[in-house]
């Protein structure tokens, strides 16, 4: 087995593949400039990205780059399923939350001015957003700007796998969002993409959200795709217009308020046999909180999930234990 | 009782064998209960370390395990099963 691990889209990257050849070594040293590319293409922090051209020219049909396109699509596919909850029209929003620079800046920084909380009128509604596969072209309502956040780190998670599979089974972790391709795996009726040698499963850790250098549980994966969303990290501290008014604020909006989720799951970790379906998962389940959103979970018989409560509850749902009991070998 | 054994019974609450051994999950964290907190300290802690012994070697099957009549009267209440970070291939998180 071997692996290559650098820094990426302001995460930490890795990719592995199960081979031992020096055609694996070499395909892995092309990853980091693969996703040096596409961050390129789908930053909302560069402003010469792709997605800030396209961004700049709502209200008119705008040519893409396939990748561009792909996301898009991608990401208004985890909308249609989230019943909009996980939508890529929040960038006004996110930056009113204070989001408006890239996280490792936003970090580093003292507390910021907001204006979160003045209620200002929500973008366009992602139906309205209009694509042309034979053009290769987006139309964006006007005023509307697009952040492909999440969804653009799972599916350069997934492109990359795919490109390294025909070397070995592979796993790339993009920031935790983690896809696996190689042999297919049945879990029951499902397909999951990304089995090694031998049916043997890719063992994965869950992190702890209270204790970021723990872990919480530990999964046993024979493929697919798991995406973890959670207010853990991404989060700064904000001085907003009222008086007294600092508080933490996070990344995941919740599309109906335009705020940061008001929500008592804490981190939510979610397997699927697609990427995409892992991360609009994860991201619904923590928007829904965690009543509604186990149900949403358990709705689903492809998806497994845990989630982390504020409170220090850990819920499962019940297809979790066909990943957590399994024999290491 | 093999270490794995003990980490399977303190596991399942209920007594294994040297198959269950094989099949136990490795386990670094453990919480009892016993009549005085001196007691579940210890057992608490010879339980911890064999279930770490257990998944650096996994699967352990001849390593003697501490005697479960040295801690009478306990009850197993939780077992978080944790094992070493460098068993993991990844770890999945919200981005870091």
């Amino acid at each position: 087995m071997q692996r290559i691990e650098f820094r990426a889209m302001n995460c930490q990257m890795l990719a592995v593949i199960d081979s031992d050849e020096s055609a694996a070594t070499t395909a892995l040293a092309e990853v980091p400039g693969w996703f040096e590319r596409w961050e390129q293409c789908l930053s909302r922090f560069r402003a010469d990205s792709d997605l800030s051209q396209l961004n700049q020219r709502s209200g008119e049909w705008v040519p893409v780059c396939a990748d561009l396109f792909s996301v898009i699509e991608a990401a208004l596919w985890a909308a249609h399923i989230s019943d909009g909850l996980v939508s890529p029209t929040l960038l006004d929003a996110l930056e009113r939350a204070g989001y408006d620079r890239s996280f490792e800046q936003l970090a580093s920084n003292q507390p910021i001015y907001s204006d979160a909380t003045a209620g200002k009128t929500m973008a366009a509604s992602w139906r309205e957003i209009q694509v042309d596969a034979d053009t290769m072209q987006v139309f964006l309502p006007a005023g509307t700007r697009l952040d492909l956040g999440g969804v653009a780190k799972g599916w350069a998670a997934e492109q990359a796998a795919a490109r390294l599979c025909s070397l070995g089974a592979t796993l790339v972790d993009a920031g935790g969002d983690i896809a696996m391709r190689g042999d297919i795996a049945m879990r029951g009726d499902i397909a999951m993409q990304g089995c090694r040698d031998n049916n043997e499963p890719w063992p994965i850790a869950i992190a702890d959200p209270f204790h970021p250098d723990e872990i919480l549980d530990t999964v046993l994966i024979r493929g697919g795709s798991v995406a973890t969303s959670g207010r853990d990290y991404r989060r700064w501290r904000i001085i907003g217009s009222g008086a007294d008014t600092r508080i933490w604020q996070h990344h995941i909006l919740d599309p109906r308020t335009g705020q940061p989720a008001n929500t008592d799951v804490l981190s939510a970790t979610v397997i699927a046999p697609q990427m995409i379906w892992a991360e609009a998962a994860a991201k619904t389940a923590l928007i829904l909180g965690s009543n509604e959103g186990m149900a949403w979970i358990e709705g689903h018989p492809d998806l497994a999930a845990t989630l982390v409560l504020d409170d220090g509850q850990v819920l499962r749902s019940r297809h979790m234990k066909d990943y957590t009991g399994e024999t290491w070998n | 009782m093999t270490v794995g054994g003990w980490a399977a019974l303190a596991a399942n609450e209920q007594p294994a064998t040297a198959t269950d051994a094989a099949v136990a999950q490795p386990v670094i964290g453990v919480t009892l209960i016993a009549p005085q907190p001196t007691q579940a300290t210890t057992a608490q802690s010879a339980v911890a370390q064999s279930a770490v012994l257990q998944s650096a070697v996994a699967p352990a099957t001849d390593t003697p395990a501490p005697s479960p009549t040295a801690v009478p009267q306990l009850r197993v209440v939780t077992i978080p099963t944790v094992v070493p970070r460098r068993a993991f291939v990844a770890v999945t998180r919200s981005s870091k």
